[in-house]
C-alpha cells in the first residue's frame, strides 16, 4: 500500500523538475540536498532545472517483475535512461537524472534497438551497440506524462524524456 | 570521455580517512569458517541453516563450543521471507547462545561484510574475545516476481524505480556507459561468465556447478540490455559463518589462522544518477583505498603487474561489476579492465586469479551470505585446503570487495597468512 502524502512531498521535483541550488557555492542538485557535498553549506533554494538535455546512459527493459507490471506505463520493451541536463545561466553544473523514454512507438522492437555484434560494410568487426535512435549522446527533452495508476485509481505522474521532433521526421 | 565530475569533497575526505590509518587497537584473526550449500533450500527454515553454517564453522576450530561464544553479529537482509522486527532475537533464540547479545545488521548485498566488520570491531577493540559473525538469507520463500520486486528496492524507490528501472537496470546503465567510455564490449562479459562457472565445477557448495558455454550465454534472455540472463547472478538460499579471535590467541584454536591486514567500507549515493561516476562503482574506489592505507600499500601496488595480492574475490552479482571491480580496486587500470581480460589475467592461472569459487554469478548469491561465504574462499584459499583445481599455489594474500545496492556500500576486508604478509611482498 502506498499513501498520497509519499508522492506530494516530492511533487515539486517529480512534477515540475525543481532542484536545489546551494546558496553558497550555487551547485545544483536534483532531487533534494540538505548539506552541500562541495561546500557543506545548508541553506538552499528552489531552482527550475533546465528541460533539454543529452542521454548520459540507457537501458532496455524487455519485462518488467510482475509487481511493477501496474506501475509502468509501457509493460512491453520499455526504454529508461540516464540524462545529463543541459546548463545555463542558473544551473551551472550539470545535473542528472533517470526517467522513462516515452512518445516512442511502444513496444519497442529488441532485436532493431540492441544490435548484435557484426561487421561494417568494409569488414570491420562491430560490438553488440546500440541502435541509431536511441544512444547515448542522443539529445532528448524532458516532458510531463502519465507515469502509472495506483491500487486506488490515482494517477501518478513523472518527467520523461522524449526524442527532439526532427528526430521524428522533421515536425 | 570521462563522466568523472569536478567538484569533488568526497574524494579529498578519503584521502583525509586515508592519511589516518585507521587499523586495529589488537589484531585479529580468523580460525573457523563454515557455511551450506548454495542452493534451493525449499524444506528447511533460516534459523535452521545458519545452525548448520554455525555448527561448521565450530568444526572447523578446535577447542571452541557454542558457550564459548562472546558475540554474534547477525547479517540478514529480510527479503521475502521473515517480516519480523526482532530478527537477532528470533535467530538467538533457536540457536541456543542465549544470554549472549547478538545483533543484526543490514546493508543490502554487502550485508555480512558489515556483520564481518562490526565483528571485528568488536574483538579488535577488546569487548569480545571469541566473536561470529553470520548471514543467512532464503530468498525462495515466496515467488519470483515478489523477489525481483524487493531487489529493486535495493535502489532508489522515488526517483528510481518510480520509473520503472530493474535492480538489473541499474547495472545495466553502468554496462552501457562502460562500453560507450572505455571500448569494453559483450565478449569479455561473457568471458567472465564463462570463468565463473568454469571456477564453479570445481566448488561443491556452488548452486551451478556446471560450465556454460558460448553460445548459451550470447542466446539468453534479455533481462534489461546488455544484460542478459547468464550475465545475472541466481536468486539462492544459504547461509554461513566466520569465528573471529585476537590474533595472539589465534593458534590455540587453530594451526592455520588466516589474519585479518585491512577492514574499510565507503558510502556512495543510494541514486546512481546523483553519482559521479557511471562506468564505475566509486564507493568501491574509495573504500579499497582506504583498505590499502590499513596495510601499508599504495593503490599501484594493487596492480596485477605488482604481484602483491594473489587471490581476489569480487562482488560480481552482474558480470559488469565484475569487469567494473578491477579497475575500481586498482587490480587493472580504470578502462583497460577489458584488456587485462582479454589477457586472461583473472582466470584461474593468470596474473591474479579472480572468484576462484565462482563469483555470485555460479556459485550462487543469498544476498545476506554473500560477505562470509567470499571470506570463507579467501581463508580456504590461504590455507591451502581449496580444490587442486582452483587453489592458487601459495597464496598468501587475499582480497575481498563486496558491494550493496547498486554500489551504495561497499566493504573491502584484506587476509594474510601472516600480519606481515603484505609487507614481505612488498619487499620482494
Amino acid at each position: 500500500m502506498v499513501y498520497e502524502t509519499i508522492f506530494d512531498r516530492s511533487k515539486g521535483a517529480k512534477y515540475r523538475l525543481m532542484g536545489m541550488k546551494c546558496k553558497k557555492c550555487g551547485r545544483v542538485y536534483y532531487p533534494f540536498q540538505y548539506i552541500c557535498e562541495d561546500c557543506y553549506g545548508h541553506e538552499f533554494e528552489e531552482v527550475s532545472l533546465p528541460r533539454m538535455g543529452t542521454i548520459h546512459s540507457l537501458n532496455l527493459i524487455p519485462v518488467p517483475p510482475a509487481m511493477m507490471m501496474d506501475k509502468v506505463e509501457y509493460t512491453g520493451p520499455y526504454y529508461t535512461v540516464m540524462v545529463d541536463l543541459d546548463t545555463n545561466d542558473e544551473v551551472k553544473n550539470t545535473v542528472r537524472l533517470i526517467c522513462q523514454m516515452t512518445d516512442l512507438p511502444y513496444p519497442v522492437d529488441l532485436t532493431k534497438a540492441w544490435l548484435p555484434a557484426g561487421k561494417d560494410e568494409n569488414g570491420n568487426e562491430l560490438p553488440a551497440r546500440w541502435a541509431d535512435d536511441v544512444k547515448i549522446g542522443t539529445r532528448v527533452e524532458l516532458v510531463f506524462r502519465k507515469q502509472f495508476v495506483v491500487f486506488d485509481g490515482g494517477v501518478k505522474y513523472g518527467i520523461n524524456a522524449r526524442l527532439l521532433p526532427d528526430k521524428e521526421g522533421g515536425e | 570521455m570521462a563522466s568523472t565530475p569536478d567538484c569533488y569533497r568526497i574524494k579529498r575526505e578519503v584521502n583525509k580517512m586515508a592519511a589516518k590509518k585507521f587499523g586495529f587497537k589488537r589484531n585479529v584473526a580468523i580460525v573457523g569458517v563454515g557455511q551450506t550449500r548454495f542452493d534451493r533450500h525449499f524444506t528447511r527454515s533460516s534459523p535452521d541453516l545458519l545452525a548448520e553454517a554455525l555448527l561448521v564453522a565450530l568444526d572447523d576450530c578446535n577447542n571452541i563450543e557454542p558457550k564459548d561464544i562472546d558475540e554474534h553479529v547477525l547479517g540478514y537482509c529480510g527479503l521475502g521471507s521473515l517480516y519480523i522486527a526482532n530478527v537477532a532475537g528470533y535467530f538467538g533464540d533457536y540457536l541456543g547462545l542465549m544470554p549472549k547479545p547478538m545483533s543484526r545488521t543490514e546493508n543490502a548485498c554487502a550485508t555480512s561484510s558489515y556483520a564481518l566488520r562490526l565483528t571485528i570491531a568488536l574483538v579488535a577493540s577488546g569487548m569480545a574475545d571469541i566473536g561470529v559473525a553470520s548471514g543467512v538469507e532464503k530468498m525462495y520463500e515466496v515467488g519470483t516476481s515478489q523477489i525481483l520486486y524487493e531487489m529493486s528496492r535495493g535502489g532508489d524507490t522515488e526517483f528510481e524505480s518510480y520509473y520503472g528501472v530493474t535492480f538489473a537496470g541499474h547495472y545495466a546503465f553502468l554496462a552501457s556507459r562502460h562500453f560507450h567510455e572505455y571500448g569494453s564490449s559483450k565478449k569479455h562479459l561473457c568471458k567472465i561468465a564463462m570463468k565463473n562457472h568454469a571456477n564453479a565445477v570445481y566448488n561443491p557448495m556452488a548452486q551451478f556447478q556446471r560450465a556454460i558455454t558460448e553460445d548459451q550465454y550470447y542466446g539468453a534472455l534479455p533481462v534489461a540490455m546488455p544484460m542478459q540472463m547468464l550475465d545475472c547472478c541466481p536468486l539462492t538460499d544459504g547461509a554461513g559463518a566466520i569465528i573471529v579471535v585476537p590474533a595472539e590467541d589465534a593458534k590455540k584454536y587453530t594451526d592455520t589462522p588466516v589474519y585479518v591486514l585491512a577492514s574499510a567500507a565507503a558510502t556512495a549515493s543510494l541514486c546512481t544518477f546523483r553519482r559521479h561516476e557511471t562506468a564505475g562503482i566509486e564507493a568501491a574506489t574509495f573504500a579499497s583505498d582506504m583498505a590499502y592505507a590499513q596495510v601499508g600499500m599504495k593503490r599501484e601496488d594493487a596492480h596485477h603487474t605488482k604481484k602483491v595480492i594473489d587471490v581476489v574475490e569480487v562482488h560480481d552479482c552482474f558480470t559488469i561489476a565484475e569487469l567494473s571491480a578491477y579497475g575500481d580496486l586498482g587490480l587493472a587500470k580504470k578502462g583497460e579492465e577489458h584488456l587485462w581480460v582479454e589477457r586472461d589475467g583473472p582466470m584461474v592461472g593468470g596474473d591474479i586469479p579472480v572468484n576462484p569459487d565462482g563469483g555470485l554469478k555460479a556459485k550462487g548469491h543469498p544476498v545476506s551470505t554473500t560477505g562470509v561465504s567470499q571470506a570463507r574462499t579467501l581463508v580456504r584459499q590461504l590455507r591451502g585446503e581449496d580444490d587442486p583445481h582452483v587453489q592458487v599455489p601459495g597464496a598468501e594474500v587475499g582480497l575481498q570487495h563486496n558491494v550493496g545496492g547498486s554500489g551504495t556500500a561497499v566493504a573491502v576486508h584484506m587476509y594474510g597468512r601472516d600480519l606481515d604478509s603484505v609487507q614481505k611482498k612488498l619487499k620482494k
